[in-house]
């Protein structure tokens, strides 16, 4: 038997004794929470301090009094189980409510923390980079359509060398049709239409009498020969004419023919560079709607990039705040002292990782507590409690065989019951009726 | 395959184009007919050797036509004093009856004479007449032939300018 100071456990319970005396303050100065004490005591309800017993029972292993010395006696032989569950109910309630301060540390940081981060989201919008995006897309297609149509443009309209007589497009189609047409007007002017009017024109011939020496000499009036020749000469002289007034009327028609030509000429020249123009202008409409419709497209893909990135935006926002609708219910923060952080930089080539917090707990020794008693129907099998039926109860172990050689000696249950193991020894169970 | 038939019948007659010289074309062949002068210029020489033939043709005729028509005329002339001798014959017939001679003048046979002067010069006018009615008329050919060669060329000028501006127009169409 030997004599321990109370307050001062011994471990293992051998037979080393330690004889300091401890004393036990009457009471506790307080902290700057009356209601938080310091390890091992708890608040009197009047905002000081006093021994958290813990429920142990008062006289049990010690008459120490506050304000006093305890003196108890430890049979450190057996040990006293009491005493050291009680040094070990402080030991953790010490730690619990120091890993629970800090827990509450750390939530009440981490909720001012996710709330300043949160609130500094609050409606910023399509981030930057996105509409920065679009706004770029939106721009260089602008670009790229009017190049595009500018480049279709000028290839439509082309170019032409009157030197050489060498174009493209409407340009050059423009300058061979003129040239064609000039050539034509000049081979008209320089070869007009001159059968008719080049045609040799008849002269009527003069029919003579040529007897008339012969009659004469013959003392005939020479006269007498002029009915058939004035008949004759008639004659001649009326084909004449009539070929004549032909050639003419001939080469009237000529002329007209050749007006005629000119006038084709012009006709021909203007319908023809009105249907180049026509042309050109169909296809420069052609080429202009479809920039239009180039144009509407990207204004349409860029409306809806643009929408998608409001409704991200707005979905996010939303997001936001019902986290911190949720944040502010937990009650760990409060709306008013919320300090808004708007976290910038890069962000499409930022990556964002996490990185678990680290919790600083206190090293807590484990410390076997072992319950002083079993609830009724149960029993403590290795700290822990079993239901007094024939089975073990789920996760603890069935008898062993060496086990099962410390079933009772008698080998009979007392009447009314049977034998039944608890997971750690046999005891008696009442039978079931 | 039906319908891919129609279809492209139908992509066919809408391609379908006309070019200068009256041939239709699809665009392909179209660009591959754009223009080319050595088309015209065959052309050309078919109306060159066309007019030539036709003036050769017309200035044989009428050679033949002018000595077929000078041979009656020659005939007529002939007939007064050369071989026939139909003058000197009518002008004996009347003097061996007295009626013709020295010293005599019989208007029978001034009447005889006069009259067959006036045939004669009616029937060489007539001959004279016919033979430039002929001959006006392979003038007239030869004129004709020369007419038809001109229009002939210019129309082929008016063909290849608007060869050129059909081309330029189906070219423009391409783009």
């Amino acid at each position: 038997m030997a004599v321990v100071q109370y307050g001062v456990p011994t471990e293992g319970g051998g037979s080393t004794t330690t004889t300091t005396p401890t004393t036990i303050p009457a009471t506790v100065p307080t902290n700057t929470s009356p209601t938080v004490c310091s390890q091992g005591y708890k608040s009197d309800g009047k905002g000081g301090c006093v021994l958290d017993d813990g429920g142990f029972p008062e006289g049990a292993g010690g008459t120490g009094t506050p304000g006093s010395t305890s003196t108890t006696s430890i049979n450190v032989n057996t040990g006293n189980s009491g005493y050291y569950a009680y040094l070990a109910d402080l030991a953790k309630i010490k730690s619990d409510q120091e890993a629970g301060v800090a827990a509450l540390g750390r939530t009440t940081k981490g909720a001012q923390y996710q709330s300043n981060y949160l609130t500094g989201l609050l409606n910023t919008g399509v981030p930057s980079n996105i509409s920065d995006l679009i706004s770029g897309a939106e721009t260089g297609g602008q670009k790229y359509i009017g190049d595009q149509y500018t480049l279709l443009a000028n290839q439509l309209k082309g170019a032409y060398d009157p030197a050489t007589n060498i174009g493209t497009g409407f340009l050059g189609g423009e300058g061979r049709t003129i040239a064609a047409q000039n050539a034509l007007r000049s081979y008209l002017a320089a070869n007009p239409s001159t059968a008719f009017r080049d045609a040799p024109r008849d002269t009527p011939g003069v029919l003579q009498n040529d007897l008339a020496a012969y009659m004469q000499a013959q003392g005939v009036d020479p006269r007498g020969g002029d009915p058939g020749r004035l008949a004759a000469t008639a004659a001649l002289q009326g084909g004449s004419e009539s070929y004549n007034r032909l050639l003419d009327f001939l080469t009237t028609q000529e002329r007209a023919t050749d007006t005629s030509r000119s006038a084709e000429e012009q006709m021909a020249r203007s319908t023809a560079l009105s249907n180049l123009s026509n042309l050109y202008q169909g296809q420069s409409g052609g080429l202009q709607q479809e920039q239009l419709k180039a144009l509407s497209d990207l204004q349409s893909n860029i409306a809806s990039q643009r929408l998608t990135a409001e409704q991200g935006a707005t979905t996010r926002n939303q997001s936001v705040q019902d986290a911190l609708a949720a944040l502010f219910g937990t009650g760990y923060i409060n709306p008013a002292d919320i300090t808004p952080t708007t976290i910038t930089g890069a962000v499409p080539n930022t990556t964002i990782t996490t990185q678990d917090p680290i919790i600083q707990q206190p090293a807590v020794a484990p410390t076997a507590v072992a319950p002083t008693a079993a609830a009724p129907g149960y029993s403590l099998v290795k700290g822990k409690p079993v239901a007094n039926l024939g089975k073990a109860a789920p996760g603890y172990d069935k008898p062993t065989v060496a086990e099962l050689a410390k079933k009772p000696a008698t080998g009979t249950a007392p009447a009314g019951t049977h034998w039944e193991w608890n997971g750690a020894k046999w005891v008696a169970v009442l039978n079931k009726k | 395959m039906f319908e891919s038939h129609m279809g492209l019948q139908a992509r066919r007659t809408v391609r379908a184009k006309r070019v200068g010289n009256g041939f239709s074309c699809y665009i392909e062949e179209c660009i591959n007919l754009a223009f080319n002068p050595a088309l015209f210029e065959r052309q050309r020489r078919g109306l060159q050797n066309t007019y030539a033939q036709q003036a050769a043709m017309n200035v044989y005729q009428r050679y033949l036509a002018e000595t077929q028509g000078q041979r009656p005329i020659t005939q007529l002339q002939d007939a007064a004093f050369g071989a026939p001798r139909e003058v000197p014959r009518l002008t004996a017939s009347y003097g061996r009856r007295g009626l013709q001679g020295q010293g005599v003048k019989s208007g029978v046979f001034n009447r005889a004479l006069t009259d067959y002067a006036s045939q004669r010069n009616q029937q060489l006018g007539y001959a004279r007449a016919d033979l430039a009615s002929g001959l006006r008329g392979y003038d007239l050919a030869q004129a004709g032939y020369q007419g038809q060669y001109q229009q002939g060329l210019q129309d082929i000028e008016s063909d290849k300018a608007s060869q050129i501006a059909q081309d330029a127009q189906s070219l423009l169409k391409l783009r």
